[in-house]
């Protein structure tokens, strides 16, 4: 029928049939057929799929997923190397600023722990544990900052740095004490730990991780194998303690988490001079907030 | 970015280094010095290409932006930062955060000791470039003052702002002093607690016009070269146009993240050039409240400065016009007098004998017959 039709068309633009030749650009396409699906054994059927499955893959590896964080906005702050050539203002600045003297190691840290006016329980008990975690802290409350509270949580966290350090005031989220994780606090030695400060890639995100390191000690006890990690994702620092152990062969570590867990997020970090706020959210989130891919630490 | 090609910008940062655009686009070059000390004052010299940077530590440097190089460093009396930088005819003026006012002539030294109460210091200090040797000074409990430098002598001194409903003295800690082109005795100042105050000292000691917003901490202030605009930067970071004539806020801006640190505007054309806490440069547009240009430059930012560029054929095609419409209008006014004076004489003339006479002299004669 189709044949028919086709000599038809040719006779009535008068195109001989000697005429036509095959293409000879690109190769022709069969129908897809798999290749197995006469083999009635079925064992054997199945191993050769998977052998040419398996070979496919090798030729084409497993793309990585996107994710919001790979596809990130770009941010002209983000240092990937500290010590690039276009980076040498960014060196000079960290040298001179106000947390440069902590890490050329020329005081110990100490650290007072406070908390707003008449602290609820779970306030108090989330000082304790911070005293238990930071090395050379105190906690002290106010005769009738600095932890915030809300609704019988903390909610607030302020980072000052003395004498004229800048100032960081966190959001505290998802609170849990050691007792709220079934833990005991006597499992927490008094060794100094290690601090683990991850994925702070911008330049806020620096000195927002400099800040952190700085109310822990600079040289570590590493027979304690304690560590404490905080880990930026989204521009959510998540909190977390840690004891580690290794394997018999010394290759693998293990975790078991000890003392409390909570999340920060960054709502404004000032500098000492008149209050002067060097990065502040409030008031301006619509245009800020422009993308969820973008992310400011 | 054909902004680029319109003025030459120079910022201070927090670690001492000068930076500053060159030909092309996003080529920014920087200029550093020994002392890493903070950029507290940054203002361009009697000579065009003489730059006068003030630091934290209280040393003042000059630097040639023709050979790109420090040529020499004041030595100054008194203590603290330097709080400002003026330039008057042969002289500058340098003030320091303790209270004392060097004077450089080229060759000698000379200060004058402005006498602080205990707790007052200097933080803002202001020539006036419509008045000569007239200088503006302030700070904590310290009111806006004038200041002639020839004569060492006060010439204005501002009234406190009085006590509130509670009866407490109402603080002002001024953190700028701007003069207005228009006025050359008009002074404008910020303060920390949100006030915008306008002086004219022949007026009154007291502010003859207030703006005040509680909740902003002002910490630049620049002038708008429009009548009686100025533009101030709180430390939240917004930024506002204020008109001081009715004491309102025309416009705000508010594409920063950090506090506004210094702010710089184009005398003829709505540009404005701000610098911010959080290490960027931006160039809005005044009118339109349109951000035109953004930079980051890796330090925090706490001066800035405009040159416009000034290219020989523009700029003489510039003159001429103006040359051409003064005459316009010397010619325009000189018809309309004439004519206005005539009508006005003859009209006052004919009123005067029709009506205002003849009741007097009935008044006169009716107090002679009494």
């Amino acid at each position: 029928m189709g044949r028919r039709t086709y000599n038809k068309r040719m006779e009535s633009e008068n195109i001989k049939p000697e005429d036509i030749k095959p293409s000879t650009s690109g190769s022709v396409l069969f129908p897809s057929e798999s290749k197995f699906s006469h083999i009635k054994n079925k064992q054997v059927r199945i191993q050769k799929f998977q052998k040419v499955k398996r070979e496919t893959k090798k030729e084409h590896p497993k793309r990585t997923p996107h994710t919001i964080e790979s596809l990130r906005e770009k941010d002209e702050t983000v240092i990937t190397d500290i010590n690039s050539e276009e980076n040498e203002l960014v060196r000079d600045d960290i040298e001179y600023d106000e947390l440069s003297s902590y890490y050329k190691q020329s005081y110990e840290p100490k650290v007072l722990i406070t908390y707003s006016d008449n602290p609820m329980k779970k306030t108090r008990i989330f000082g304790r544990e911070l005293t238990r975690i930071i090395p050379n802290s105190v906690s002290l409350y106010r005769n009738r900052s600095v932890i915030n509270e809300n609704r019988k949580e903390p909610d607030g966290l302020l980072l000052i740095h003395l004498p004229n350090g800048p100032t960081a005031h966190f959001k505290v989220s998802n609170v849990r004490i050691t007792t709220e994780l079934r833990k005991s606090h006597k499992e927490i030695t008094t060794h100094r730990p290690e601090v683990v400060l991850n994925n702070f890639s911008t330049r806020l995100g620096l000195t927002v991780g400099r800040m952190l390191g700085a109310i822990f000690h600079y040289d570590p006890e590493f027979v304690g194998q304690r560590a404490v990690t905080f880990h930026n994702q989204r521009d959510f620092i998540f909190f977390r303690h840690y004891r580690y152990g290794f394997d018999s062969d010394g290759k693998r570590a293990r975790l078991k988490e000890l003392g409390p867990r909570f999340t920060l997020k960054l709502r404004s970090l000032q500098k000492s001079k008149y209050g002067q706020y060097e990065w502040i959210m409030e008031g301006r989130r619509h245009t800020m907030e422009t993308s969820r891919r973008k992310f400011f630490l | 970015m054909d902004i680029y090609n319109k003025f030459n910008f120079y910022v201070g940062t927090s670690r001492g280094t000068l930076l500053f655009n060159g030909d092309k686009p996003n080529d920014i070059k920087s200029a550093k010095t020994q002392e890493a000390s903070e950029v507290t004052a940054l203002v361009f010299g009697k000579d065009e290409q003489e730059l006068l940077i003030g630091y934290e530590n209280g040393s003042v440097n000059v630097y040639n932006t023709a050979e790109n190089k420090y040529l020499k460093t004041l030595q100054l009396e008194g203590e603290g930062r330097v709080v400002g930088i003026g330039c008057t005819n042969d002289s500058v003026v340098i003030g320091r955060h303790d209270g004392i006012i060097n004077v450089w002539n080229g060759s000698d030294y000379d200060y004058i000791d402005i006498h602080l109460d205990e707790k007052g210091t200097l933080d803002a200090l202001e020539c006036n470039p419509y008045r000569q040797n007239i200088i503006g000074t302030g700070g904590e409990i310290n009111d806006l003052k004038l200041w002639d430098i020839e004569t060492h002598k006060c010439v204005f001194k501002a009234k406190s702002l009085g006590h509130d409903m509670l009866n407490l003295p109402i603080p002002t800690s001024l953190r700028g002093i701007v003069f207005f082109p228009g006025d050359s005795h008009l002074s404008g100042c910020a303060t920390k607690e949100g006030h915008v105050l306008l002086y004219d000292d022949r007026a009154q000691r007291r502010p003859i016009v207030k703006f005040f917003e509680k909740k902003a901490s002002y910490s630049a202030i620049s002038c708008a070269y429009r009548e009686r605009q100025c533009l101030v930067g709180t430390t939240r970071g917004y930024m506002q146009v204020l008109d001081l004539k009715v004491g309102k806020c025309l416009r705000t801006f508010t594409s920063f993240t950090g506090s506004i640190t210094s702010i710089a505007c184009d005398p003829v054309e709505p540009y404005v050039v701000s610098t911010s806490l959080d290490r960027h440069l931006r160039i809005h547009n005044l009118e339109t409240k349109e951000l035109l240009h953004k930079v980051y430059l890796k330090q925090n930012l706490t001066k800035v400065v405009i040159k416009p560029v000034v290219k020989d054929e523009p700029a003489e095609e510039a003159v001429n016009e103006n040359e051409n419409i003064d005459e316009e209008y010397e010619e325009i006014f000189q018809n309309m007098q004439t004519v206005v004076s005539e009508k006005k004489l003859k009209k006052g003339k004919r009123k005067g004998e029709d009506v205002a006479d003849k009741p007097r002299k009935s008044k006169k004669k009716k107090a002679k017959e009494s």
